[in-house]
């Protein structure tokens, strides 16, 4: 009985009634909901402040404690020493390995952000100085623009005076 | 000769893993020496499963065989050309960016990476399957010369008759509907489009339903909060995120459901849409990327969004019983297609069709 099912038919029918009735869903859409964007960070576009922020958290953080506060009650908190005492011996060791590799990356992200922000320095002197300078020759172009305008003033009295002359003689 | 499977991550359940495992088993059954490399290796995997390629790359000769399962982004699609063995890809699709921005830029970045590793391999394999016509389409649009045939996934289904978790049985067994959704978290699985025709469905047809999402959100935790605030913006009751659950709970709520609703846009195979017709759940998917040749015709697609048409769509199937019975007998249908036996015929008939240099097709 069941084969003589048709989907389509099925679909058909509930659109139709769809439109008979006028159903419609009014509801929110998605995008009617706000969300904080994840921003394109340093992975694919460079943000020196993104760097900078980095860089600090590393230089606070690139020392590894390896004390940890112990919380709990007294007999958890003597099993957990007890425990810490029996695996110092290996974790010391890596602990001061781990610290040695966070200090040199942490050295080496510092380096790279000098570079970069002494580089940004140099970049805003050189072009402050390159205003300076084209204000100066703007300033100069401007003083040689207007003794040449009063040049050509005085030579256009100077043809009108004449050609009055000439008209005299005539 | 020896063949050796790579691929960047070996975890523990998920669709790619269980493929791998499956072949290295078949491959094994076949008489081969095989092994298993990948980047990062899942520790719960039984001890010996496969090595990591943390001390470097292993030496492959000249007559071995490497089978590559292409998925993310990852430096093996950089590396493997450097062996001159002859090499075959099992492509299982890529995620576009796209879908990932704003949600998770690392993501975004790695599948970028991953798009731009198999555009680098399109001249460096030998030969290459993919899991559905769709991702065949693909690799071939991605330029892609060499033979390439369709493979679908090795599902290891002796798993699904494990005892599913009784308390969640008990607990959504209550004579309200249960609508459910399998898949992570994941911006082009649309999960927001299932939650408006979820909110149609139970403000005007049917208030004693709920709709749960199994799957796990880490790594989306900006999509998984905006559709949480879309579920508060509706004033909608009863959805639920599971978040990673184990396998028994997974079983529990395909065993709970009434229909599986699939509004994903980006899916290079999507094995719970086979899950949900192994336990008999009426399947609504949305017609898109390789949803249709997984369904071969079984369920019902839909070309459209409609809140309103898909919420009826799921009060029909709940109420008519002969239209029940007739989408479960259609996908019980489809479902012997990914028999584990059929599956690895397949690849056998392909993989040695390989190694003997026959015609790929």
């Amino acid at each position: 009985m069941s084969e003589n099912i048709n989907v389509d038919e099925i679909v058909s029918q509930i659109r139709a009634e769809i439109k008979e009735k006028g159903l419609e869903a009014s509801m929110l859409s998605f995008e009617d909901v706000p969300f904080e964007r994840e921003a394109g960070h340093a992975e694919t576009h460079f943000e020196l402040s993104s760097l900078v922020q980095s860089a600090e958290y590393m230089n606070a953080r690139n020392q590894i404690e390896p004390y940890k506060e112990i919380k709990g009650n007294p007999i958890s908190r003597f099993i957990k020493k007890v425990i810490r005492k029996l695996v110092k011996f290996y974790i010391m060791p890596i602990m001061t390995e781990q610290n040695a590799l966070n200090y040199h990356c942490a050295n080496a992200v510092n380096q790279v952000s000098c570079y970069v922000q002494e580089n940004s320095q140099i970049d805003i002197v050189k072009l402050a100085s390159r205003v300076d300078e084209l204000e100066l020759k703007l300033t100069a172009t401007k003083l040689e623009t207007d003794s040449l305008r009063t040049q050509v003033k005085a030579l256009k009295s100077e043809n009108a005076r004449l050609k009055k002359n000439q008209g005299v003689q005539k | 000769m020896k063949i050796i499977q790579f691929l960047p991550v070996l975890a523990f359940g998920d669709a790619v893993g269980n493929d791998t495992r499956a072949l290295g088993r078949a491959i094994s059954e076949m008489g081969f020496d095989t092994h298993i490399y990948a980047e990062a290796v899942d520790s719960r995997l039984p001890r010996g499963t496969a090595d990591d390629l943390c001390s470097g790359m292993p030496e492959i000769h000249e007559d071995d065989i490497i089978i590559y399962h292409l998925s993310t982004g990852s430096k093996l699609n950089y590396s493997l050309e450097n062996y001159k063995c002859r090499k075959m890809m099992v492509y299982h699709n890529i995620t576009p960016p796209h879908f990932f921005d704003g949600y998770n830029m690392t993501a975004k970045s790695n599948a970028q990476y991953g798009l731009d590793g198999m555009k680098h391999l399109s001249d460096k394999f030998d030969y290459c399957t993919a899991d559905s016509d769709f991702n065949k389409q693909d690799l071939i649009n991605a330029g892609y010369k060499c033979p390439v045939d369709v493979r679908p996934i090795l599902i290891p289904f002796e798993d699904y008759g494990k005892k599913p978790d009784s308390d969640i049985i008990r607990k959504f067994s209550d004579g309200w509907t249960n609508i459910i959704f399998v898949g992570r978290i994941a911006p082009n699985k649309k999960q927001q489009d299932v939650i408006s025709s979820f909110c149609y469905y139970k403000k005007n047809i049917n208030p004693k339903s709920r709709l749960i999402f199994v799957g796990s959100y880490n790594g989306m935790e900006r999509y998984y909060n905006r559709l949480l605030d879309y579920v508060k913006a509706l004033e909608l009751d009863d959805v639920i995120f599971t978040g990673h659950i184990k396998f028994p709970e997974i079983l529990a709520y395909y065993k709970v459901a009434d229909v599986f609703l699939c509004m994903s846009e980006h899916e290079g195979f999507c094995v719970p849409l086979v899950e949900a017709m192994f336990f008999d759940v009426p399947v609504i998917a949305y017609k898109s990327c390789a949803v249709p040749y997984t369904m071969g015709g079984s369920g019902i697609l839909t070309d459209t969004k409609n809140p309103v048409e898909i919420a009826m769509l799921i009060d029909r199937i709940v109420n008519d019983s002969s239209l029940r019975e007739f989408i479960i007998s259609g996908q019980r249908k489809r479902l012997e297609d990914f028999s584990y036996d059929k599956i690895k015929d397949i690849f056998e008939k392909q993989l040695k069709n390989f190694i003997s240099g026959g015609d790929l097709k």
